[in-house]
């Protein structure tokens, strides 16, 4: 019946008309995307296909999730089911690929009740997705009934017999229509100038690059190698800070992958990318607090959410970290 | 960040400044503390009713990158003499506490300022003391995200002793208990040796942290108004701590009778 009911939206004359008019929308939510790298994935995961959801619990994000790898020609859609007044919250993917459509569905829990719940759902061709309708998932033998609606910008998932909607949040209209955390004080001006600004992916591909001519470029130095991007046009505005280096007069080449290299988990970070830190180092990996004393011991490679050996949350204060190989480094955790 | 008891605002120096810096060895970007103490007796103002002494606390700490944390504090003893050899004293210390996480680029930044006090008591008889504090910091208002909880709501307890071997050297041992919320107590002993009043050279070590520690407390030059430099390195001795890595700690002291 999903699969129906895409099909329909997706060939109806409305459905093509709506898809032609969010072309620009999206293309502009990719740059911009790039830009902000405001609570999701970078845009060149979501360029290779993958997707994300995030989500929110009582305003604190307290959960990621990425989805398959997308094909070529393939669409989408998330479904959400949960269990009405538990804490236990399932999470399925629709995913639809020419005629073909398969659910991918995990659970989790959380703490707490449902109510407060907020998604946040990566989609590369649905921004602007009317009327998603009914559905139907299944999960451990028990069937949910929901529908979900498209109510201003936000999506509404409400579950049959029960009151309470649920907000899904799609990130390229409210990236469209937000001005987005501050400035932070401007240190040095950089040279004036028609300033290109390229975002190259992990592999050196080229994402996308942004003249100054088609927009305002606003650069802060904030350090010797770091620079708080602004990008403004007629549309939309994104800010964001990255680590990239000048090169020559009027070309600046912006490189996200330093962001990473930053060792940092912030469990309410909008970028999922600081909610955990990959190790791939091989071995016992052996994490201290502040008094010398080992709060947790991981085998690697491994990601880590910043737990301690008990499943809590660390709290707020430089972590070191001991490999197998003698080498140590120093983390962050800022909650 | 180990929390002094106010009730050690003595009133044996008319003036007691210290000053002191304290560091990881070994990691990068480990966390730095900054001190600056000071003890100001009431002879200085009462010279006929010496019971009395107002101080200072401030304490910034450097956690990497991204974190600092300061703590100011005033603190005020009273001494009370209960008997001819027992001196019961006790003492309050009230400031703030700020954290800050400076711009990062999780996006997860911004700085809580709080309240922040604690209390102590002390009776020393003869060469024997003990001291308790309670280090509540009035921080409920904090937001549970900054977990400022670490450093605060500490209890300790101390016992000290010391004993004159011959008039020119004494022998100091103080037990140090602490419990802190949200963390495992520990205890800390202390033992160290004073050479005509002017060196001092001791050992510590700390039960459950698993550290000890070795130091030239005190190294003293002049008479009435000595300068005084300390060096403590605190140095790992079991395999759960960071094993090639020590804390050390250099204290500059200025005392006037």
């Amino acid at each position: 019946m999903i699969a129906w009911l895409l099909h329909s939206i997706i060939l109806s004359s409305m459905g093509r008309m709506l898809l032609k008019s969010i072309k620009y929308c999206v293309a502009l939510g990719f740059v911009f995307l790039a830009m902000k790298g405001y609570g999701q994935s970078p845009p060149w995961e979501v360029e290779n296909g993958q997707y994300s959801m995030i989500f929110e619990f009582n305003g604190d994000v307290v959960s990621e999730i990425s989805a398959t790898e997308r094909a070529e020609t393939g669409d989408y859609i998330g479904l959400f089911y949960m269990s009405p007044g538990t804490t236990e919250f399932c999470i399925g993917y629709y995913q639809y690929t020419e005629g073909q459509s398969s659910v991918l569905t995990t659970s989790f829990r959380e703490e707490g009740l449902a109510q407060d719940v907020i998604f946040k759902i990566w989609h590369t061709t649905k921004a602007c997705q009317t009327d998603l309708s009914d559905y139907t998932a299944e999960k451990d033998g028990a069937t949910w009934d929901g529908k979900l609606t498209l109510q201003g910008m936000v999506f509404v998932i409400a579950l049959s017999g029960e009151t309470a909607g649920y907000v899904l949040e799609y990130p390229y209209t409210q990236m469209c229509t937000d001005t987005i955390d501050t400035m932070s004080p401007l240190e040095e001006q950089p040279a004036a100038g028609v300033y290109h600004l390229f975002v190259v992916s992990t592999n050196a591909s080229e994402l996308f690059n942004v003249s100054s001519e088609t927009g305002v470029i606003e650069l802060s130095l904030l350090d010797s190698a770091r620079y708080y991007v602004s990008l403004e046009t007629d549309i939309c505005v994104a800010q964001n800070r990255f680590d990239f280096e000048i090169l020559g007069d009027s070309v600046c080449k912006v490189w996200p992958e330093p962001l990473n290299e930053t060792k940092i988990i912030a469990p309410r970070s909008d970028n999922p990318e600081f909610r955990k830190l990959h190790f791939s180092e091989e071995g016992t990996i052996k994490v201290y607090n502040g008094n010398g004393l080992l709060v947790r011991q991981l085998e690697g490679p491994v990601d880590w959410h910043g737990n301690d050996q008990n499943g809590r949350l660390l709290p707020t204060d430089d972590y070191y970290i001991q490999f197998d190989s003698g080498e140590a480094t120093t983390i962050s955790i800022l909650r | 960040m180990i929390s002094i008891n106010p009730v050690f605002a003595d009133t044996g120096r008319s003036i007691d400044l210290n000053a002191g810096y304290q560091s990881y060895f070994g990691i990068r970007k480990s966390r730095r503390l900054m001190s600056l103490t000071g003890s100001f007796s009431s002879k200085l103002w009462k010279e006929e009713k010496n019971n009395s002494s107002l101080g200072f606390s401030i304490k910034s700490q450097h956690v990497g990158q991204f974190i600092q944390r300061s703590r100011f504090h005033l603190t005020y003893a009273h001494h009370l003499k209960i008997h001819n050899d027992a001196l019961l004293s006790a003492g309050i210390a009230l400031g703030a506490f700020n954290s800050v996480i400076k711009d990062n680029p999780s996006g997860v930044a911004g700085s809580d300022l709080v309240l922040d006090g604690k209390l102590g008591l002390k009776l020393k008889v003869k060469n024997y003391f003990i001291a308790v504090m309670l280090d509540p910091s009035f921080n409920n208002s904090v937001k549970p995200a900054r977990e400022l909880t670490q450093m605060q709501r500490q209890f300790s307890s101390m016992i000290g002793a010391k004993w004159g071997l011959n008039p020119d050297i004494m022998v100091h041992g103080d037990i140090y208990y602490i419990h802190e919320q949200d963390s495992k107590d520990w205890t800390r002993i202390n033992v160290f040796v004073e050479f005509w009043k002017s060196a001092q050279i001791g050992v510590g070590y700390d039960f459950d942290r698993l550290t000890s520690a070795l130091y030239f407390d005190k190294v003293s030059w002049g008479g009435s108004n000595k300068l005084s430099v300390g060096l403590s390195y605190d140095f790992p001795v079991s395999s759960k701590t960071i094993s090639d890595s020590g804390t050390y700690q250099i204290v500059l002291n200025l005392e006037k009778e």
